[in-house]
């Protein structure tokens, strides 16, 4: 666990085509690269940033805000990759 | 949302010849066209659209089953089909299982959402071992259909 507790940041949804299953795999992949619990908030909808499928299940529309939630000893490693991630609008 | 809003009835292919991931996508692909969702001109054009899309990472969610899809501008709302492999297929899936049960998405340019809302039900649907064990069961084109119709039950 992190000594300062999560960090979080809310991002925009960039990708015209929203988090489709691409953009969230390869989320997933990313993310668990680190030690730390990586979440994805999309309104009340929580998922675990490490399984693609659950990202999927966010229906995050293009222009949706998420909070991106990273907690663990790596997580001010891991906050802005993954924060780039989720903002990127991709190329398909 | 049901699979139902989305899948083509006519289209169900309850048990797939094909032995490969690409004659599969093609199998599913000539059975949407058979139903009447477009036009013969754009077949392969489609095919090689659902291919292209797979070689940038496979859809194979594990457990079995696998979401090929992609986009293009032959149709004018989202359609899809199911199809069930008896003898599984290679599909480089995320759990390096073969696939038996294939869900091919097929949505126009411009709705994101509709796929990320069509996708998210596959998903979601597919989260049930009940289910996906009755679906695998299920030997005609009408028992796929009522299962996806939420008409079927006992499972």
């Amino acid at each position: 666990m992190g000594t300062n507790g999560p960090i979080r940041r809310t991002v925009t949804v960039a990708n015209p085509l929203g988090l489709h299953m691409r953009p969230a795999t390869q989320f997933a992949q990313a993310a668990r690269g680190y030690r730390s619990t990586v979440a994805v908030w999309n309104a009340g909808t929580r998922a675990d940033g490490k399984s693609a499928l659950d990202l999927i299940m966010l229906v995050a529309l293009p222009g949706a805000e998420l909070v991106l939630e990273v907690d663990g000893e790596d997580a001010a490693d891991a906050v802005g990759p993954l924060y780039d991630m989720l903002a990127d609008p991709g190329g398909d | 949302m049901r699979m139902s809003n989305f899948v083509v009835r006519d289209a169900i292919l309850p048990d797939l010849t094909a032995a490969t991931r690409d004659e599969a996508i093609r199998e599913m692909v000539k059975s949407l066209h058979a139903a009447g969702q477009f036009l013969n001109t754009d077949l392969d054009d489609i095919v090689k659209a659902v291919i292209r899309r797979e070689c940038l990472g496979s859809t194979g969610i594990g457990r079995g089953i696998a979401i090929p899809h992609s986009r293009h501008a032959s149709v004018g709302q989202l359609v899809g089909t199911l199809a069930i492999s008896r003898g599984g297929l290679p599909f480089d899936s995320i759990d390096g299982e073969p696939v038996h049960i294939l869900v091919l998405l097929i949505s126009p340019q411009d709705r994101p959402g509709d796929h990320l809302r069509a996708l998210e039900n596959v998903v979601q649907t597919m989260r049930d071992d009940g289910f996906v064990r009755v679906l695998r069961a299920a030997t005609t084109r009408e028992e796929i259909w009522e299962l996806l119709n939420g008409t079927r039950t006992g499972w």
